[in-house]
């Protein structure tokens, strides 16, 4: 559905993407992770149409976005990472103001702002001024704006940016709520973000490429190159750390928390670890509450990142 | 047509309706409201030792050179200063909030961003232009003039406060900040006029010819003598359509440079 094909954007001389090729199916999730400054925005400025690439080209459904940006952009959908509202208006003429810009037929206006404001849950500010709703009604407002007339792509720049836990879930829920009914390309720096609502995971850095594969796959190359052990336990010793150190395979045990242990094991050690270290914490009788191993996508992260800058 | 007239009613009611036009507004015509009856007075004044001049022509005397065409010079001097608060939000305050992304990845092309903006504006101004038309037309009550005459000099005044909303249109397309774009339509304004003293320094008489030509004055000057000429309407029609086309060509840029 989307392809980007070598795309170049340069400031001047520096350069803030580089080369950047990878493509989109129709119906995907797919996250763009980054640190900040890495070409998230850039990229996705360029998909929408909005700013010209250097080099490179990027086609929408076989179409070069800019032999008819006009049809291109009525199919996308874009969340800028500030939302784009204007806040002397009110929540709902800015919502018929946007369906009309979109070019949204006549008959058709009315009845797209209702579903997309029962869709995002502004029922109980439509009536309001910008200006003085939150700023998770603003984001939100932002999110309905993006999928007024209904595009097939909806292209979000860290749409959970500065809200408040309780409103980042609001936005995850929205998002797989979404998904199947959009194809979905979702910017942002924060990993569990991206384990929470994507299928697919794009990480960049300076501009290029570092990897692009399916969660599940990365998953997998997590397991391989390390363990990581979670273990509550009602009563921490240092014998009980003492001996955890003992098992084969451990590499290192800290506490992490309060009665939180995190252990960290060498991979190729069987898949045993877990009932070994059970088996160790009963017999010490600490207690055990909790054991799990966890998956983050923080490590693959980093060291995606870090091994990068090994090689240059 | 949707999308321009959607662009322009959403500019006009945010011009039109914010506490700076009605600030804007009130300043005028209180201090219109005070000078123009005082010259009116003053008028009448003279008149009455003289009323032969009353109405005539070629007198020398009469109510339009005394009173309206003061009355008019001092909305023109406003506009000037006026016409840029209007006009300095229109694209300058998209950049700052960021809302020009929605309207750059908007299925819709930036001619038409610009015209609605630019009518938008315009049609602010024309409603504090008719708010100054209405002082000269109420003395139609008591006094005797020739109102094709008034009209002609309102209408040079709309088109030269259509260049001046172009003029503002383009120094807010130039940054992103509002201070920046209003002085900058106020200086771009001021030197329409200063263009024009140029052509007393040329002894070319091709130069002094395109130099008269692009001088606000003169086109002024006939209007206000009731002589509507085409030049003079081309004039103002190429010098509003110049600004706005640059306005346009900005907008595009902002595709390719670096912001």
């Amino acid at each position: 559905m989307i392809e980007v094909n070598k795309i170049t954007k340069k400031y001047g001389s520096r350069s803030a993407v580089e080369d950047l090729s990878f493509s989109v199916q129709k119906g995907e999730v797919v996250g763009f992770l980054g640190p900040n400054g890495a070409g998230k925005t850039t990229t996705m400025k360029i998909i929408t149409g909005y700013m010209v690439p250097t080099s490179g080209e990027v086609k929408i459904d076989g179409e070069d976005i800019l032999e008819d940006p006009l049809k291109i952009k009525k199919k996308i959908g874009y969340l800028p990472e500030v939302p784009p509202v204007y806040s002397d208006m009110y929540v709902e003429d800015y919502l018929y103001y946007v369906a009309r810009l979109k070019s949204c037929p006549k008959e058709k206006v009315k009845s797209q702002v209702d579903s997309v404001v029962e869709k995002v849950a502004l029922q109980e500010v439509r009536r309001r001024l910008i200006h003085n709703i939150s700023k998770g009604f603003k984001q939100r407002v932002g999110l309905a704006q993006a999928l007024i007339a209904d595009p097939e792509i909806l292209i979000l720049d860290e749409p959970t940016v500065g809200l408040d836990p309780n409103q980042v879930l609001e936005i995850r829920n929205l998002i797989s709520y979404l998904r199947g009914q959009h194809t979905i390309i979702l910017s942002t720096h924060i990993l569990s973000e991206v384990q929470a609502s994507c299928d697919r995971v794009i990480i960049i850095k300076e501009g290029r490429m570092v990897t692009q594969e399916s969660l599940s796959s990365l998953r997998e190359k997590q397991s391989q190159s390390r363990r990581r052990i979670s273990v509550r336990v009602r009563n921490v010793s240092d014998d009980l750390i003492r001996a955890l150190r003992r098992i084969r395979g451990i590499e290192d045990v800290s506490v992490s928390q309060h009665s939180v242990l995190s252990l960290s094991a060498d991979a190729d050690n069987g898949g045993n670890l877990n009932e070994e270290v059970a088996k160790k914490v009963i017999e010490k009788g600490a207690g055990l509450v909790e054991l799990n191993e966890s998956f983050s996508l923080e490590d693959v992260f980093l060291k995606l990142t870090s091994d990068n800058e090994q090689k240059r | 047509m949707r999308q321009f007239y959607n662009q322009f009613k959403k500019d006009f009611k945010q011009i039109c309706f914010s506490p700076v036009f009605f600030l804007m507004a009130g300043l005028c015509c209180s201090v219109w409201g005070f000078v123009f009856p005082r010259k009116l007075f003053e008028f009448s004044r003279v008149a009455g030792v003289n009323p032969f001049a009353q109405g005539g022509m070629g007198g020398g005397y009469n109510i339009y050179e005394t009173v309206f065409i003061s009355h008019i010079s001092l909305t023109n001097i406003f506009l000037l200063f006026i016409v840029p608060v209007f006009t300095m939000k229109l694209i300058a305050e998209e950049k700052k909030l960021r809302t020009f992304d929605l309207l750059l990845t908007a299925p819709i092309t930036s001619t038409k961003i610009v015209l609605g903006k630019f009518f938008a504006a315009y049609a602010v101004v024309l409603i504090l232009l008719t708010l100054s038309f209405l002082y000269p037309l109420s003395t139609s009550w008591f006094a005797e003039f020739n109102i094709v005459l008034l009209g002609s000099a309102y209408l040079s005044i709309a088109l030269l406060t259509g260049v001046y909303t172009a003029i503002g249109l383009f120094s807010s397309s130039l940054t992103s900040s509002l201070m920046l774009s209003f002085f900058l339509g106020i200086i771009f304004n001021l030197s329409l006029f200063f263009l024009a003293l140029g052509g007393q320094f040329f002894s070319n008489p091709v130069y002094s010819a395109v130099a008269d030509y692009l001088s606000i004055s003169t086109h002024l000057d006939s209007f206000f003598r009731g002589n509507i000429e085409s030049t003079s309407l081309i004039f103002f029609f190429i010098v509003i359509g110049f600004f706005l086309f640059i306005t346009q060509r900005v907008i595009e840029s902002s595709r390719w440079r670096v912001q």
